[in-house]
């Protein structure tokens, strides 16, 4: 591998590979290929380039894992798939957020939608994904005093990221608004069909449209048809 | 059905644990105390992994719909099987209309009430865990019914089990964390104590007998799990226990044994609990 790593042991059962300079999607590729060594379909979360497998006695097996990824060629270039999410954008912290970042709430609604993002990684809640990176302008540490209630579905940016809280939780975020679509489902297979190093564009939409949507309540590969981008 | 008539303080069912789904941000979750769950299935030769009804100090009152074989495992509790005292670790029958009684978990926190074949509750992500993000509840109500299938005449052959008796002071079994250079090297482990200033199924926040903060550093989001010990910017140690989240942004200072989750589980809150280096860790 061309890029530089450090692998490290947690315990009998986990291990940490951090990565330097590695694309999220270059990171869900070597998660494949570390599939491919174990030859099953093991747990593995991608987070702030490092991958973490958590596998029964996994760490008598680091050298053996240092090796097989010292070896490994991962390609540069890859096709993420992209996603379409459609967003109401009348969150509750719209105005104040507005006013701190010193635009309209017209400017800071077009700038989120202004460009291509990317999923980074996992991690907070189960479906939780961080999504970055967010334009400068946009960009404000998470709240001193966390909400206590953030809506599931809320779409909150903080730091260099957006997130979409699953399901209502507490929460440092400033919300935006509020996502059309469930995009996790524990009783759909997968959970969640979006993936690290894949694309994400948010699209303003208005009550009408969001009503319509939240009435057509899409699931699983109807969801999926339903939010992938028309290239 | 298991009827809950009223119920206890933090009543959940749980089982070994949701294996798998961490790479989408999905807790472990599980038993608190694996140990006394894996007994409690093992007395009445159930699978290793049927799910268990779980409490937290008081139980509450459960009304058997149909007869089987049950349990009661953990520390000693106080419980009553129509109005008759109960042991722990002890096979009961069950009839149609018994009522089960867990009043007090005397010498630890959590006890395990196990049925012949398990409750077959809702599975989500192949395990009946309960967590709120998959089940949209914390734990269960008056008036849930949790489904079992009846069990009459078996044979089940009762060996009483050797309980392992609650350590007045538990030491918890660590090594180090990623993160340990984060602690002051003069620190030695083996004679800090902490106190159990509060708990639930996510983590265990014990205050050090001394000061332990070193730097400032905080770390990126990393990958964290049940066991991890992360040291706060206000020098507390919060020990990530079953429903741990698998990501967090403090150092990890250390990591306890899965034996050590166990004891930590049946600690009660302002208790004083000491910690030393496991057996092969690797300084």
């Amino acid at each position: 591998m061309k890029h530089k790593f450090n692998i490290y042991a947690m315990g009998q059962d986990t291990v940490t590979a951090e990565f330097d300079g590695v694309k999220p999607i270059q990171l869900k590729r070597i998660a494949s290929h570390l599939k491919r060594f174990f030859d099953r379909d093991i747990d593995v979360l991608a987070l702030n380039q490092s991958l973490t497998l958590f596998e029964k006695n996994c760490t008598a097996r680091l050298d053996e894992l240092h090796t097989f990824l010292s070896t490994l060629e991962v390609e540069e270039v890859l096709t993420p798939k992209c996603w379409e999410l459609p967003v109401k954008y009348e969150g509750i912290d719209l105005d104040i957020l507005a006013e701190k970042l010193k635009m309209t709430t017209e400017e800071l609604i077009a700038l989120h939608q202004s460009r291509t993002y990317t999923i980074e990684g996992f991690g907070f809640l189960p479906g939780f994904f961080y999504i970055g990176s967010l334009p400068k302008a946009l960009q404000i540490p998470r709240k001193s005093t966390p909400a206590l209630r953030v809506p599931k579905r809320s779409v909150a940016i903080a730091g260099t990221q957006t997130g979409i809280y699953p399901i209502e939780s507490s929460g440092g975020w400033y919300v935006l608004g509020e996502l059309a679509f469930d995009l996790f489902d524990p009783d759909e297979e997968p959970p969640v069909a979006i993936d690290i190093g894949d694309e994400v564009r948010f699209k303003a939409i208005d009550s009408a449209e969001f009503e319509q949507m939240r009435a057509q309540n899409l699931k699983g590969i109807q969801l999926q048809e339903r939010l992938l981008c028309s290239r | 059905m298991l009827e809950i008539v009223r119920s206890g303080l933090w009543d959940t069912i749980q089982d070994r644990g949701r294996y798998g789904y961490r790479g989408i941000g999905v807790a472990l979750s599980g038993a608190m105390d694996q140990e006394a769950f894996a007994l409690a299935n093992k007395l009445l030769e159930n699978a290793p992994d049927a799910a268990a009804l779980e409490v937290c100090q008081n139980g509450g009152v459960y009304l058997f719909n149909a007869p089987t074989y049950f349990v009661l495992c953990g520390p000693a509790t106080e419980a009553l099987l129509d109005d008759h005292s109960i042991a722990i670790n002890t096979l009961y029958q069950a009839k149609k209309g018994s009522v089960l009684s867990v009043r007090r978990v005397v010498n630890g926190v959590y006890a395990y009430v196990a049925v012949k074949g398990g409750f077959d509750t809702d599975q989500k992500l192949k395990s009946r865990s309960m967590h709120p993000a998959l089940y949209g509840v914390q734990k269960l109500k008056q008036g849930d019914q949790l489904p079992y299938r009846a069990y009459e005449n078996l044979e089940i052959e009762t060996d009483q089990p050797s309980i392992s008796e609650v350590q007045q002071e538990p030491i918890l079994e660590a090594i180090p964390g990623p993160e340990f250079h984060h602690l002051h090297p003069s620190i030695d482990f083996s004679a800090l104590k902490f106190r159990l200033s509060d708990h639930n199924r996510m983590g265990y926040r014990l205050l050090p007998s001394v000061h332990l903060k070193r730097s400032t550093e905080s770390i990126r989001s990393a990958a964290v799990f049940p066991g991890i010990v992360q040291l706060t910017p206000s020098g507390e140690c919060i020990v990530l226990h079953r429903d741990a989240q698998v990501s967090g942004g403090y150092p990890r200072i250390l990591i306890v044994t899965d034996e050590s989750l166990n004891r930590l589980a049946q600690t009660k809150k302002g208790a004083s609990l000491g910690m030393k280096w496991a057996r092969g860790a690797d300084l």
